[in-house]
């Protein structure tokens, strides 16, 4: 139970993809303008981490080992095709403002580095814990992120306006240097924090 | 980390006598007459406007001293010199909100992030400029006039040349221009008064002529090539020479101590480099202005640069140590 | 040998579920579509729309605009300058039936954030609000037009003004004008 809990959180703060471990930064950089686009892609991704690692996790002896990589991306490959025919489906301005990104979720580190590193030599249970604690992880940092930048750079947060339509917000944020400048903010932030916690424990 | 250990020698004060402190006051009085000038030539709004740059810039450097537990530094001239230099490079009417965070960007940010004077990579108040220019396009680029009483909006030479092409600037005067009668920032719009201060900094030595040279001579090279092919089409060099901020950044932002290179060789390509990339982005770029851009594009290559110098001069000196 | 067999089954399953999913979201997949554009198609009229017809004239699409008697309230058109700072503009133009322009939606554009994208500001569209093709003279104040640029945006502002005209020019040669019968 205690082994649950841990695979479940640890993805949140401790093992963050994005803060701490700084991988799939390529979505995490380009889509986040507006808190409604970090939410879908966060949700996108998570799901494609579930279904792929749940597969991996139960095919992982049948994969015979030198087509291991080939197979880890095939299966991502179809669960990211998957996502972006229900996303054109069901939710046609989601696709429109995430265009290519959600078809790119597919060379998205974290996915594979969790089948490798993870879901390939566990159970399915752990797997499944370990991919909802890490998409929710990546998902949180996504929604951080894109709340700071839509709220600075366009005034608003999902599309709710905070200030008259006259007024200045600071464009930089909607551009991608206010994504690298909020994104080491926030990974600033977090490590002071632990510091923090580290020198009171 | 052979190369860092030989780079304390190579320290920017290392060839001058002189403290931060008098290094710092004498480039602040080489940017007076420019600053003078241009309350002059904008009234009292171009005076609010260098105020609150300066007092912000000092705050935000005690501020931040107290913040990183360091002897406070505010009052060593750095933080006024880029108050000062950010000012010159706002438009007079700027509401002064916007000057506030530029100077908080310039020092907290292009400054301190980086480890402080002598660490920062790039120009803080250029830094701060972008920062505004990016964020804050419209107020960014609402030039007025001199001597303007109603604060009437004009755009600049360059953004004329951009935006209705060569034939819209038939009543463009050079003398006019030289002066500094025309619309543009506090301190790019009169050539005539930023040459005093250029000329106290090159006596002095704080300055060498090599970056400031081999910049605008880039740029009228350039710019004068593509008017030699197509006069109609582009405009003169000595258009060029007079417009934008091409004078105020070569001799005293490109220039840099901290953020130039420290060999001739190096300054010289980054002269070079400044030229080609202003001349570029005036040409077929985004923006009308494009000394700003060079400089900070040209401002990350310092490092590489200076990397480069200091490993031949220790393979020159060290002939038995391979090159790590 | 393994490996090739593997291999060559979990595409075969891939492909397989591909190919269900693919055929489930067929229709969802051109609903969604079609609602889009009758989405943007409703923004720019004030008033129900109540059905919709796809006509194409020449290299012209149309979207004409009926109410509930059936009766033609407005014709949309998609076009396009290549005036703009940052290359091409698309919009879709709505006008009356008497071609007067009712409103236009932005579709793409590249113009510089926070001047030139400001083209889609009600502010803005608000100046070409019941406009007709001919009379108003097509060009921004400075060129002695009646398009107020924006600022610091004169191009972007020429090149809707450009788009916005070039859609008048569609409908006028494709439509007769209500008003002249």
């Amino acid at each position: 139970m205690k082994e649950s809990l841990n695979i479940l959180t640890r993805g949140l703060v401790q093992e963050n993809p994005v803060t701490k471990m700084l991988l799939g930064l390529c979505p995490v950089l380009a889509v986040t303008t507006s808190a409604v686009n970090g939410l879908g892609m966060g949700l996108a991704t998570t799901f494609v981490l579930l279904g792929s690692n749940m597969v991996i996790s139960l095919t992982s002896k049948l994969i015979p080992d030198t087509v291991r990589i080939p197979s880890f991306v095939l299966i991502i490959a179809t669960f990211v095709t998957i996502v972006d025919m229900l996303i054109k489906a069901f939710s046609p301005e989601l696709n429109q403002s995430l265009g290519i990104f959600i078809p790119l979720i597919v060379v998205n580190c974290i996915i594979l580095g969790r089948a490798e590193a993870f879901a390939s030599r566990s159970g399915l249970w752990y797997s499944m814990l370990d991919a909802i604690g890490m998409g929710a992880g990546f998902t949180l940092s996504l929604l951080l992120l894109s709340s700071i930048r839509e709220i600075l750079g366009a005034g608003t947060i999902f599309n709710i306006p905070l200030v008259g339509e006259d007024a200045s917000t600071i464009l930089v944020f909607a551009l991608p240097p206010g994504a690298f400048a909020s994104l080491g903010a926030i990974i600033a932030l977090m490590n002071a924090l632990e510091k923090k916690k580290g020198a009171a424990a | 980390m052979e190369p860092l250990k030989l780079k304390v020698s190579y320290a920017p004060f290392v060839r001058s006598k002189d403290s931060i402190e008098s290094v710092m006051y004498n480039v602040a009085v080489a940017l007076l007459p420019a600053t003078l000038v241009s309350i002059y030539f904008f009234g009292w709004r171009a005076l609010l406007v260098t105020g609150v740059s300066i007092v912000s810039s000092i705050c935000f450097e005690w501020a931040i001293d107290k913040i990183r537990k360091k002897p406070t530094a505010c009052l060593d001239g750095s933080a006024l010199v880029t108050g000062q230099l950010l000012a010159l490079n706002l438009p007079s009417g700027l509401p002064l909100w916007m000057v506030i965070m530029g100077a908080f960007v310039a020092i907290v940010i292009a400054k301190h992030l980086f480890g402080g004077l002598g660490f920062n990579i790039f120009n803080p108040a250029l830094v701060a400029r972008v920062f505004l220019l990016i964020s804050f396009p419209a107020a960014m680029t609402e030039w007025y006039a001199p001597f303007s009483v109603d604060m009437q909006t004009a755009a600049s030479p360059l953004g004329i040349l951009k935006t209705d092409g060569l034939q819209a600037l038939a009543d463009f005067n050079t003398l006019d221009a030289f002066y500094g009668i025309r619309p543009g920032s506090l301190g790019e719009t009169s050539i005539l008064a930023l040459l005093p201060g250029a000329a106290w900094l090159l006596y002095k030595k704080y300055i060498t002529w090599h970056i400031p040279a081999t910049f605008i001579g880039t740029t009228l090279l350039f710019t004068g090539i593509f008017y030699l092919i197509d006069p109609l089409g582009y405009a003169s060099p000595l258009f060029h020479l007079l417009t934008g901020g091409l004078v105020l950044g070569a001799f005293f932002m490109a220039t840099d101590m901290v953020t130039s290179p420290l060999s001739l060789r190096g300054q010289i390509i980054f002269g070079i480099g400044c030229g080609v990339l202003t001349a570029i982005i005036r040409l077929w770029g985004g923006y009308p202005e494009g000394v700003s851009f060079a400089i900070l594009i040209m401002n990350a290559l310092v490092p590489l640069l200076d990397r480069w110098d200091v490993s031949e001069i220790k393979a020159k000196k060290q002939p038995s140590i391979k090159a790590a | 040998m393994r490996p090739v067999i593997f291999l060559t089954l979990a595409a075969l399953i891939s492909a397989a579920l591909l190919a269900t999913v693919s055929d489930f979201t067929r229709e969802p997949i051109a609903a969604a579509k079609a609602e889009m554009k009758r989405k943007a198609i409703e923004q720019i009229f004030p008033f129900e729309v109540e059905s919709m017809k796809t006509v194409t004239k020449g290299k012209s699409v149309f979207y004409e605009v009926y109410d509930s008697e059936n009766a033609l309230r407005g014709i949309a058109v998609e076009a396009d300058t290549d005036k703009g700072y940052g290359g091409t503009i698309e919009i879709l133009l709505g006008v009356s039936p008497e071609h007067r322009v009712i409103d236009y939606k932005v579709l793409s554009h590249l113009e510089t954030p926070g001047l030139g994208d400001k083209i889609d500001k009600p502010k803005f569209r608000k100046q070409f609000h019941e406009k007709i093709l001919e009379g108003p003279i097509w060009k921004v104040h400075k060129d002695g037009g009646f398009v107020d640029e924006l600022t610091a945006a004169t191009i972007s502002s020429r090149a809707i003004t450009d788009a916005v005209q070039n859609g008048l020019e569609q409908i006028n040669e494709h439509y007769s004008n209500t008003a002249e019968q």
